[in-house]
């Protein structure tokens, strides 16, 4: 009775295992329009967008380090500060959702909002064209591109385009994945293994080691989160503190952790997440390895933004 | 020619605008049809749209069935924006002029429940993503358990009851089936023993609750049932665009029927257009009343013919002009006379065969053109043939009449090279058979051509002859064969002109005729007669009848009766002594009808003679019945009376005859006193001739008279 119940079990595991899904390598390219990404690119440097013409998008997203920002709560206008911790703008392309809490669909989405957010840029769409329209040099480089010229939509589609080419590919362990064995220490080896079987892996899949599904912060623990999340959005009772589940990649470079910036270091973090997450402390030493495998998922910086000073 | 034109171009003017019209409507349909075909495109699009829109909704719902095992996140997120991009364009797309509310409504409805199948999907992977990595804490906390120092077999039991239900979970088995409730208060009484049973309670619990809520979404997605819109969208899709196209076909088909219309009509019209054409032609070239050929259609004909031939080979040309013909149309009417010329024209058609073209260029005036060889060989005999059913008797109504012709023959190209030589030498030799007494026909010569040069310098110089007193009166003496006194005198006119010189009335008195002249003339001669008869009188010439000749042409004039009467009245004579002389001919010619004219000129006074007597067709039945006084025998008969016995008899005959029907008789030509001693014997009344006195001037007369009257 006890061998056949041992052999479902682990006929079981097996087929989970087989079905399991994987992390999967960063492509080193990425298709794009070149006017239109360097468009971007100017636009995303440029504070003329936010309204007191002191804030760009780099001010938050430091594409020379990380894409975003190293405190908790970076100040917005006039030094106001949110409740979110920046996310990085770096392999934002690969999320299936923008904002901690998902709550724009895309790129494009997304790109408008900071602009016209009262404690971000604090402009507002009509007057962000109006500038851009009073420039020369963009109506140009927008008319040469789009018919229509300066509008809402061409202003965030260039924006997106630029973002698509911010991919960090490259990484030692994106290395080790395509073959390269010697690419990871032994212990992020190891790490990586554990970081399968304790279920980490569940959320944190595919080509972002996460960004692609919801989940609940704070599944076993109540991690008294300010901010509801998902819930936002959607008003059900089972969204709240429902956030993205963030992207894994470089995030030895993105501290602070967790939506409001909770976790200074990246052991905090893996330590919360054992414990809310997964329901159980998680012990020294597989922390350690698991840390050592989150650091080789640091990846180079796009060549777009070698030219870019601080 | 210019009213064919007009008609024509009106004719052009309508065919235009149907043609235009026709012209336009093929494009519209092209147009349309075009439409039609970028609407079956459109469709295509639509439909590859809803192909894949459908592809991507099972490929969700195979996500949704993989419950419990790990999901490829990417490949859902993938997916869902490439509905999401079919979606958008399904939206954006002009669906709801083009294929109907219903869908569109359909269309929303799908939008609507994917946006909520979207959230069962992200709910789906959140909850399946905290129950599959449970399983492995749940199986690694069991092992933990078992090898542990806290070794319980109650607890490992349960634990192993409690894995294995989750795995019967995972294969498919239903909750309220295992139970697992039950095991879990088991077990939360050994929590407190280990802090892994503790983790190991938990982690059931939530994966309970996780497995409930993720039943419970599915069970929502199933009665979401988003694939049964999509499958109804695309029935309304495919019942839209077959209705759409249905309407399409039709309205495609009415429109190819209406062009279709269109296109009979144009050729109808078009047909009609070119009968109408040939009518107008038709009727251009041909004579309405005998269906022949009209002088325009003749002379085009004749004018190819003479371009294409090159006097290379023959043809002749037949000028038959009726005779007498205007009488009857005067006489009858002229639906008497139209009637003769439709019966003539079929009679002379059915003589000459169809390669001989027969035309009607005027009233009576008949061409036929003679182009087949034996015809022209034979010539004569079809022109005798001609003649003879023109002679044949004509039944109109309730009048039998008979009615010659005369027949102008001319050859090509010996007559003539050119249309207009042909034409004039035809009409010459008409003439010249109609001169002949009719009935006859004549060949060209060139003597003709001379002959009608003659005519025509007579013409000219008769038309001023009266004014410039060209003519002047003598008189020829009649008298009583047995005592031979002075009976009458006839009086002839003389015509003396500066260029001409004499010309004898046998010459130009038919020219008169023919020019109409011969009425005024008449009227002078009358007027000169009487004047001189009453200027004999002042001199005591007391003779009993003048002999005034009258044209048959001037007798047909209506006021013929009352202008004589105005003569006489004003020169005073008395109408007892005027004798008005008639060829016999114009008797002939004469109807009863007409011949009042002759019994009002007797009632009057008047005698009245018949000229020339015996040369005509005279029936003596009809004779009888003439309001006559006198005949005077053809002097041809007197000529060669003593050696012709023929002409000597018929001269008796006539005396005879016209003696017994109570006419006096007159011999006219007595040369010699021969033929008047034998005139004697026959008892004929009078004479007249070179024997007994010449013609004379007026007053001459009076001296001759008295000079016989002495010798009495």
């Amino acid at each position: 009775m006890r061998a056949l119940k041992s052999f479902i079990v682990a006929i079981l595991f097996i087929s989970t295992y087989l079905c399991s899904a994987d992390l999967l390598p960063i492509p080193t390219q990425v298709q794009v329009n070149k006017a239109k990404m360097l468009l971007g690119k100017k636009l995303f440097l440029d504070p003329i967008l936010s309204k007191n013409k002191n804030l760009s998008c780099f001010s938050c997203h430091d594409l020379t380090y990380n894409g975003a920002d190293t405190v908790q709560y970076t100040p917005g206008i006039d030094g106001k500060i949110g409740y979110f911790n920046v996310p990085t703008v770096y392999n934002a392309v690969y999320n299936f959702r923008q904002f901690w809490d998902g709550r724009a669909k895309n790129l494009k989405e997304q790109a408008m909002d900071p602009v016209v957010n009262p404690i971000e840029m604090g402009n507002t769409i009509s007057d962000a064209l109006k500038d851009l329209k009073s420039s020369k040099i963009y109506n140009e480089l927008f008319y040469e591109i789009y018919s229509d010229g300066i509008t809402k939509a061409n202003l965030a589609d260039a924006l997106a385009e630029f973002e698509k080419v911010l991919i960090t590919p490259n990484s030692p362990f994106d290395q080790y994945l395509k073959g390269n064995k010697k690419a990871l220490n032994m212990s992020a080896v190891e790490g990586y293994r554990l970081f399968k079987e304790k279920g980490c892996i569940s959320c944190h899949n595919g080509i972002n080691a996460g960004g692609n599904l919801y989940n609940k912060f704070g599944i076993y623990e109540d991690a008294k989160s300010k901010e509801y999340g998902r819930y936002n959005t959607t008003h059900k009772e089972y969204d709240k503190y429902v956030f993205k589940v963030p992207s894994l990649r470089n995030i030895a470079l993105t501290a602070p952790y967790m939506h409001d910036g909770r976790a200074k270091t990246l052991d905090e973090a893996v330590d919360i997440m054992s414990l809310y997450q997964l329901g159980r402390p998680m012990n020294k030493e597989n922390l350690r390895n698991i840390v050592d495998f989150l650091k080789s998922l640091t990846g180079e910086l796009p060549e777009v933004v070698k030219d870019i000073n601080e | 020619m210019s009213n064919l034109k007009k008609l024509l171009l009106e004719r052009v003017d309508g065919m235009l605008v149907l043609l235009v019209s026709f012209v336009l409507l093929l494009a519209f349909l092209f147009l349309y049809l075009q439409r039609v075909d970028v609407n079956i495109q459109n469709y295509y699009k639509y439909k590859k749209s809803m192909v894949k829109i459908q592809t991507y909704n099972q490929d969700f719902d195979n996500t949704l069935m993989r419950s419990y095992r790990y999901l490829d996140n990417d490949k859902i997120t993938q997916t869902s924006k490439k509905f999401d991009t079919e979606l958008l364009y399904l939206e954006q797309n002009k669906l709801t002029y083009e294929l109907g509310k219903e869908v569109v409504n359909q269309l929303h409805t799908i939008s609507n429940k994917y946006k909520a199948k979207t959230e069962f999907i992200e709910s789906f992977k959140t909850l399946n993503a905290r129950i599959t990595s449970s399983v492995y804490y749940l199986y690694e906390l069991q092992k933990q358990v078992v090898s542990g120092k806290y070794s319980n077999i109650q607890v490992e039991n349960l634990m192993g009851i409690i894995l294995f239900k989750v795995g019967q979970i995972f294969l498919g088995t239903k909750l309220e089936v295992l139970n697992i409730e039950k095991y879990l208060i088991k077990l939360n009484t050994y929590r407190s023993m280990n802090k892994d049973i503790d983790y190991f309670y938990r982690h059931t619990r939530q994966l309970l609750i996780d497995v409930r809520q993720l039943i419970e979404v599915l069970e929502k997605n199933n009665l979401l049932n988003l694939d049964s819109s999509i499958v109804q969208m695309n029935k309304l899709l495919d019942s839209a665009y077959l209705k759409n196209q249905k309407t399409e076909e039709n309205i495609s088909i009415a429109f190819f029927i209406f062009a279709f219309i269109i296109l009979i009509i144009l050729i109808k019209t078009y047909l009609n257009m070119l009968k109408n054409k040939k009518e107008i032609l038709y009727l251009a070239y041909h004579d309405t009343l005998t269906n022949l050929p009209n002088r325009t259609k003749f002379e085009d004909y004749i004018s190819t013919l003479i371009q294409r031939n090159k006097l290379k080979y023959q043809f002749v040309v037949l000028y038959i002009d009726l005779d007498r013909f205007k009488i009857i149309n005067d006489t009858l009417g002229h639906d008497i006379g139209d009637e003769m010329l439709m019966i003539l024209s079929k009679r002379i058609c059915s003589v000459l065969s169809k390669k001989n073209m027969l035309a009607r260029i005027g009233g009576d005036e008949f061409v036929a053109i003679i182009e087949k060889k034996r015809n022209i060989e034979n010539i004569d005999k079809l022109v005798k043939k001609v003649s003879s059913v023109i002679r044949q008797p004509i039944h109109i109504k309730k009048y039998n009449l008979n009615t010659t012709a005369s027949i102008g023959i001319v050859k090509y190209p010996e007559d003539g090279i050119t249309k207009s030589t042909l034409l004039k030498h035809a009409d010459s030799a008409m003439y010249h058979a109609k001169d002949k007494g009719g009935d006859t026909y004549a060949f060209y010569n060139k003597q003709l051509s001379i002959d009608i040069q003659r005519r025509l310098e007579l013409e000219q110089a008769l038309v001023h002859a009266l004014k410039n007193e060209e003519f002047s009166l003598c008189f020829q003496p009649q008298y009583y064969l047995q005592t031979q006194e002075i009976c009458g005198v006839e009086s002839l006119v003389r015509w003396e002109n500066e260029i001409l010189g004499d010309i004898s009335p046998e010459e130009f008195i038919p020219v008169a005729e023919d020019t109409g002249f011969i009425v005024e003339l008449g009227y002078y001669i009358f007027r000169e007669a009487c004047m001189a008869y009453m200027d004999w009188k002042k001199h005591d010439v007391n003779i009993n009848l003048i002999a005034i000749n009258i044209s048959s042409v001037q007798l047909r004039q209506l006021d013929a009766f009352e202008n004589f009467k105005k003569i006489i009245e004003e020169t005073g004579i008395n109408a007892k002594h005027i004798e008005i002389e008639l060829t016999e001919r114009y008797i002939m010619e004469y109807t009863t009808e007409k011949l009042t004219i002759l019994d009002d000129l007797r009632n009057l006074g008047c005698r009245i003679s018949i000229d020339d007597f015996g040369t005509g067709y005279s029936s003596m039945s009809y004779l009888k019945s003439l309001a006559i006084d006198t005949i005077k025998i053809d002097k041809s008969f007197i000529l060669d009376l003593l050696e012709n016995q023929h002409d000597a008899e018929v001269s008796k005959a006539i005396i005879v005859l016209s003696q017994s029907l109570g006419y006096k008789v007159i011999a006219e030509g007595i040369e010699t006193v021969e033929q008047e001693q034998l005139l004697k014997s026959y008892k004929c009344d009078m004479g007249q001739g070179y024997y007994f006195a010449r013609p004379m001037a007026s007053n001459k007369i009076i001296s001759f008279y008295h000079h016989k009257k002495i010798k009495s």
